[in-house]
């Protein structure tokens, strides 16, 4: 299978970042919010994306209604977070197919940037050049 | 005057120990049915047909105004007996919202209750109601999500993976 390139760009801070949007959909109205921000890409998340839980106001105005459940943070504590489902539908500057990477939202926390775990990767391969603090991901997505 | 006991006090003593003790008694029968049945999933029994009516003795167990189906008004058989704890902070999520720690606990105390009852397999992903009620289950946390956005539930629900302390992992 051949991979094309989707992002390449350095750490920021020491960290790599990208760029993407993620969007809620209600399957029953049409009714979308998109949630567009700098993403750490984590390989210690298991789950799709996480944003804070501020957030949740975007959400509901789509009408969808995150459902609570627990994160177990890295300390080993568990805290309360919501969950829906999502698409990430843009990484860097490149558009994923339409309607993008099916994903798990977790809204929790404060923090002011996202996550992006394991379950989002899995749809991609990912080099971490730690000497020259590059990211690179590249995917079969047309 | 010397001082006396009065005779009430005597009695009010004698009957909170013997309301006390069979309490602990029934809590640590319940607590030992519980890991019984932890232990022991239930499985058919191949060697009783199951395909006859209930006897007794020789002949047809029969009951009187016997009807297709018996109804319970005040019991549910679709949702778990909750622990003492579950219960209280149930009783406390229903006058005041609760702190995030209490919320998290009936979480893990419902969850674990719940899939103990329904006998649910690990690692399947289920939403399930505050008393224990399962609403959706699915093989992936995706799939599980994608069933339940945008549906309306009559009481709240919640999300978890079966056999694990935590939905998402490590953040």
């Amino acid at each position: 299978m051949s991979y094309r390139l989707i992002f390449e760009d350095h750490y920021t801070h020491g960290k790599p970042y990208v760029r993407a949007k993620v969007v809620v959909v209600n399957p029953e109205t049409g009714r979308q919010t998109t949630i567009e921000k700098d993403f750490w890409i984590d390989t210690g998340f298991e789950g799709g994306a996480h944003v804070a839980e501020a957030h949740i106001s975007e959400v509901n105005l789509t009408g969808i209604k995150p459902r609570l459940g627990t994160v177990g943070l890295a300390g080993g504590e568990s805290r309360r977070g919501f969950f829906c489902f999502a698409y990430v539908q843009q990484i860097g500057d490149c558009e994923l197919p339409s309607p993008g990477i099916e994903a798990t939202l977790i809204l929790q926390g404060s923090s002011k940037h996202g996550l992006l775990g394991l379950e989002f990767l899995r749809h991609f391969v990912a080099k971490f050049d730690g000497p020259d603090e590059l990211l690179t991901i590249m995917g079969d997505h047309s | 005057m010397a001082l006396s006991v009065p005779s009430e006090v005597t009695v009010f003593e004698e009957r909170q120990f013997t309301t006390e003790s069979p309490l602990l008694l029934a809590t640590s029968i319940e607590q030992e049915s519980y890991e019984f049945e932890r232990q022991h999933p239930l499985k058919p029994d191949l060697s009783i047909a199951t395909e006859h009516r209930p006897f007794l003795e020789d002949r047809p167990l029969r009951f009187r105004n016997h009807r297709d189906k018996i109804e319970f008004t005040d019991f549910h058989f679709n949702n778990p007996w909750l622990p003492p704890e579950a219960l209280r902070l149930l009783n406390k999520l229903k006058k005041a919202p609760i702190r995030e720690r209490e919320l998290v606990r009936l979480m893990e105390l419902v969850a674990e209750r719940s899939s103990v009852h329904f006998q649910l397999s690990k690692e399947k992903f289920v939403a399930m109601t505050f008393h224990g009620q399962i609403v959706e289950a699915s093989d992936t946390r995706i799939g599980l999500l994608r069933k339940i956005q945008g549906r309306k539930y009559q009481e709240e629900i919640f999300v978890w993976r079966i056999g694990s302390s935590t939905f998402s992992g490590r953040i």
